[in-house]
């Protein structure tokens, strides 16, 4: 019955041969749940010719005529024989090659036929059979991490008499959809090939794209290897690529030991891994204490072991796997080896804030022995003892050292830490713990501008300059109203973008900003050894608003009223109450403000006393809230002030007469002269002057002299009244020096002598002697030039009781005391006066009279300009 | 543009009360407790309100004059009746506080859709000035309801795509109006 069933299932091979030759290679019939199914993910392809006796290798107890094992492997033909090649030459030209599918756990390798009705016929076989004379490949399949990708890595073994050949390897595969996984394999052209890269070390990987919808679904495939001119087609292997997913190595496996004396053992997966993944730790620890090996699955990217020890090595490997459902281990992290010194201070660095407590720990280890605990002593920077007071013993093994309230440290050289030694008695070991303690006190400033879309934060990063490797940033979180008493640091925080400027000084801009909202903000100090915040600030963009400036400035000196008037528009925002500054100054290059404060929000001018009327005044207006809040705003555009005359001249000139007599016609012709007016007289400017006149035969006439100062006129009757008007743009000047010339008035010659000493290069002392007379004098005229310069006559006005006068000259700074021409003119007593000089008003009386030079200054007539002349009466 | 926060309001750091406030979060006490403290509590209270009372004012100003900066709402006649726009509400003269955070709420929305960027600030003034009106309605002990999205804007996509310009001139100029609404009824201490 064995060998009726056997040369049953030999004739049924052979005519399925001659149909697949027929058909080239049509795997139609093939029922689905025959497929072998990738579930160990390593496993074997053996082929070998179908005139290879196996049958007295089944098992026994296998039936040899079942049709299903339950789908758990199945056979495929092969066929296509080329004659080339050793292995082959002594095979028939046309020779089917049976393969099938086992594996390590699974050493049992079914082959399969078809018999005439089509009906599979599966028997099993030992795959020791194959592995005698067959064709054998490796072969793993998985799905990529990314779920994406779909691989399967094809690999001659060594035995393969077919391994010298080249290879080609193309695999053929459909994605079946859900509700189509019938009993029946697809047709064959909905089969997708792709060809497998091949390297030369006889190695091939096949890459199959897997939509993503398309993950639970079943992979169909099988495999077509071409080699020595013989191609093989695998039986077709199913797998569902979610269940096959083989997630890439762990990255950046690091051991480090925590600040609790643990070592850490950390890894990251490679990529961002659409599912949770589980992980084998293996790690072995060598000491001179014990040998330990350690095996742990862990669902965290790190594994803390206890009780590091000094002098030790660590070797350490991970592996990760989907953590729920099926999945494929993936390879081995590679190998890192972590050694520990024999001084450990744990943690190693820190990174901290000035004003903070912090602590370090150690285990010393000296030839082969721990250090006690009790026997450490604490050093900083190898240069002063830390204080006992400050230790704490944790173990037997372990010491602590505590530093409060710590200090800002002060980079020494190239070094911005300071260094921490843990030592045994007298003896320090080389290494050293790292404290770096950072002042994080840095101060953030905003503005709002003016037009309260925008708000400007700057801070300065110079205090934390000396921690290289780090990188602060702003953080910020916004409280829907105002802001608390204390800001505090909030866990939802957004970063800011800030930008650098020329002054050192980071600049962060939010807009649009909510005007009432509290933004609290701080500043982060990211370094690799952690990271810092600054004490937070909150500000509110209403209260921090830098206004735009007045607008329309204008300045102006009041007509009549002698003000300087400044008026300007509020800007447009903010919307509260504004005060207001004034600033005001005679133009020049460099103006002396005086300023004036305007707390009226309401007010939109501002009048101004000033001394000068008739001078430019440069005006600028700024704002602030009237609250107190924000900043004052830039000064507004300069405006200026117009001269024009404001008023009638205050006073007409003054003015002397100068009287030549005729003897010989008998006639007297009067002069007066007189000072132009001053701005400050004229009010601001003098249109011409005006000569009044008064005899009593005539009566009053006036004289129009226009813009000249002298006027020359014929003194005919007994008396003869005269007044000078200065007249400007407003009118003619209200009080005038009014002179009446009397025939009894002579020339008075009292001065005897004159004397001029020079005191130094602008100032020259003036003394003179008086001959006896009974003149009562009111005063003498001084008349002055500088010689060899094209400079005017200066007359003062001395009082009569002085006798000696200081001619000072502040213009000048290199004179000789020869270039001085001094001419007393004295002015005869009131009785010989040729005529009453009065003012008219008794107001400008008191001034005129008071106006007295002072001989220890310049005089108040310097820089008049008189006509010159040549003699006075 | 920055995201919207939560509505956590913190009390303005000059003025906070020390007490707490009668109506708002105040923990239960005795009847006579509370009526032998209200003259205190009220003194205490009135600094914080009228600090919220004047910023909600500044801020309607702030609101209209930032309206009336935008050039080309300037020239939009007033007499002029545009049709088809009525999810914009118009204006209200009596309006309680909660009718004036719904009427904001409407403009919130509005002012979202808007793709011109000067209004993205004015949607920010906005959202303040409901907070505002938030903290006012609870000095009064009258809790706003929370504001639904409303139906009638479903369609404002579509009046937007094909009438932009109308939708941004109409939204502010009634915005502005219902502002200065808004502005007198406050010194008229309007209800819930």
């Amino acid at each position: 019955m064995f060998q009726a069933r056997c040369s049953s299932l030999k004739m049924i091979c052979q005519k399925f041969c001659v149909a697949l030759l027929h058909w080239e290679f049509i795997y139609v019939t093939t029922a689905f749940n025959l497929a072998y199914p990738i579930t160990p993910w390593k496993f074997k392809l053996s082929c070998m010719p179908s005139n290879t006796t196996y049958d007295f290798l089944f098992p026994p107890g296998i039936s040899k005529n079942t049709s299903n094992l339950n789908g758990r492997y199945e056979a495929v033909v092969e066929t296509k024989l080329n004659s080339s090649g050793n292995y082959l030459s002594n095979l028939s030209s046309r020779i089917t090659f049976h393969c099938c599918f086992w594996s390590e756990e699974d050493k049992n390798c079914s082959v399969y036929a078809d018999d005439i009705e089509g009906k599979a016929f599966v028997t099993t076989v030992n795959s020791l059979v194959f592995q005698q004379t067959g064709a054998h490949w490796n072969i793993q399949c998985w799905m990529k991490e990314d779920l994406k990708l779909f691989i399967c890595y094809i690999e001659s073994l060594f035995k393969n008499p077919f391994k010298n050949y080249d290879l080609t390897v193309h695999l053929l595969y459909v994605l079946l959809d859900l509700l189509e996984e019938s009993p029946l394999l697809p047709e064959k052209g909905s089969f997708q090939i792709v060809q497998c890269n091949c390297s030369f070390n006889e190695c091939c990987e096949c890459h199959v794209p897997v939509p993503t919808a398309k993950l639970n679904n079943t992979l169909l495939m099988y495999l077509k290897i071409t080699s020595g001119g013989v191609i093989f087609h695998s039986p077709p292997m199913s797998a569902q690529p979610i269940n096959v997913v083989k997630p890439d190595p762990p990255l950046g496996l690091h051991m480090e030991i925590t600040d609790t004396g643990s070592l850490k053992i950390s890894w990251s997966s490679p990529t961002l891994v659409p599912f949770q993944l589980q992980y084998q730790v293996k790690y072995s620890e060598n000491s001179t204490k014990n040998m330990k090996k350690a095996d742990e699955i862990v669902t965290a990217t790190s594994l803390l072991v206890d009780s590091v020890l000094p002098g030790s090595s660590y070797d350490v490997q991970v592996r990760s796997k989907r953590l729920d459902g099926l999945g494929i281990w993936s390879d081995w992290s590679t190998l890192l080896t972590f050694t520990t010194q024999d001084v450990i201070y744990f943690p190693p660095k820190i990174l901290t804030a000035a004003g903070s407590n912090i602590s370090f720990h150690c285990i010393y280890k000296n030839e082969k022995k721990i250090v006690s605990s009790k026997k450490i002593v604490w050093w900083l920077n190898l240069a002063e003892k830390i204080p006992q007071s400050q230790y704490d013993v944790v173990d037997d093994h372990i010491s602590k050292v505590t530093f409060p309230n710590l200090n800002a440290t002060k980079p020494r050289g190239k070094f911005t830490y300071d260094a921490v030694y843990c030592c045994n008695e007298q003896e320090c070991h080389h290494r050293y713990a790292e404290l770096y303690v950072i002042d994080v006190n840095i101060n953030i400033s905003c503005e709002t501008d003016g037009y309260l879309t925008k708000m400007t934060c700057r801070w300065s990063p110079s205090a934390i300059q000396s921690l290289a490797g780090s990188n602060l940033q702003l953080r910020y979180h916004r409280s829907s109203l105002y802001c608390s008493d204390v800001p505090s640091i909030h866990p939802v925080s957004e970063p800011k973008d800030c930008h650098l400027q020329r002054d050192g000084f980071y600049e962060c801009i939010f807009q649009p900003i909510f005007l009432l909202s509290g933004y609290t903000m701080w500043i982060r100090i990211n370094h690799t050894l952690g990271s810092l915040d600054s004490p937070p600030v909150c500000v509110i963009p209403d209260s921090v608003v830098k206004p735009l400036p007045p607008s329309s400035v204008k300045a102006e000196i009041t007509v009549k009223i002698g003000l300087l008037k400044i008026s300007w528009e509020k800007p447009v925002f903010p919307e509260n109450n504004l005060q207001f500054q004034i600033r005001y100054g005679l133009s020049g290059k460099q103006v002396q403000w005086k300023m004036f404060e305007v707390y009226d929000a309401k007010l939109k001018s501002a009048s101004l006393p000033v001394p000068d009327l008739c001078a430019v005044y440069t005006v600028q207006v700024r704002c602030k809230r009237l609250d107190g809040l924000g900043y004052w705003s830039n000064w507004s555009t300069p405006a200026h002030t117009v001269v024009v005359d404001v008023k009638v001249p205050i006073r007409g000139p003054e003015f002397w007469r100068i009287i030549s007599e005729d003897t010989t016609k008998k006639e007297r012709n009067v002069t007066l002269l007189w000072k132009p007016l001053m701005k400050n007289d004229s009010l601001c400017s003098v249109r011409r002057y005006v000569v009044k006149h008064h005899t009593s035969h005539n009566g009053t006439w006036l004289e129009d002299v226009g813009n000249h100062t002298k006027l020359t006129f014929l003194w005919t009757e007994q008396a003869h009244s005269v007044m000078v008007l200065a007249i400007n743009s407003i009118g003619a000047s209200s009080a005038n020096f009014n002179l009446t010339l009397s025939r009894s008035i002579s020339k008075v010659n009292i001065v005897q002598s004159l004397s001029a000493y020079p005191l130094n290069s602008s100032c020259v002392i003036l003394s003179w002697m008086l001959s006896p007379s009974d003149y009562n004098l009111m005063y003498f005229i001084l008349e002055w030039k500088i010689l060899n310069e094209d400079s005017e006559i200066k007359w003062l006005r001395i009082p009569s009781s002085v006798k000696k006068y200081y001619v000072h000259d502040d213009e000048k700074h290199q004179h000789d005391a020869d270039l001085y021409v001094i001419v007393p003119i004295i002015i005869s007593s009131s009785i010989l006066l040729l005529g009453t000089l009065s003012v008219l008003h008794q107001r400008m009386k008191k001034l005129f009279w008071e106006d007295v030079p002072n001989p220890k200054n310049c005089s108040w007539a310097q820089g008049l300009n008189f006509q010159k002349r040549t003699d006075i009466l | 543009m920055e995201p919207r926060r939560d509505r956590g309001i913190a009390a303005p750091a000059a003025a906070r009360p020390q007490k707490p406030i009668p109506g708002r979060k105040m923990r239960c006490g005795p009847l006579y407790r509370f009526l032998w403290l209200w003259p205190y509590l009220s003194y205490v209270e009135a600094v914080p309100i009228r600090k919220v009372q004047d910023d909600t004012k500044t801020l309607i100003k702030t609101i209209v004059t930032r309206i009336n900066d935008i050039s080309h709402t300037q020239s939009v006649s007033s007499k002029q009746r545009v049709t088809g726009l009525d999810f914009i509400p118009g204006l209200h003269p009596l309006l309680s506080l909660s009718k004036m955070d719904q009427t904001l709420a409407i403009y919130q929305q509005i002012l979202a859709s808007l793709p011109s960027r000067n209004v993205i600030q004015i949607s920010n003034d906005l959202e303040n000035l409901r907070d505002l009106l938030h903290l006012l309605a609870a000095s009064k002990s009258c809790p706003l309801p929370q504001v639904r999205a409303l139906e009638s804007l479903e369609s404002l996509g579509v009046v937007l795509e094909a009438s932009l310009y109308s939708t941004e001139v109409v939204a502010l100029s009634r915005l502005q109006g219902s502002l200065q609404d808004m502005l007198r009824q406050l010194d008229l201490s309007p209800g819930c």
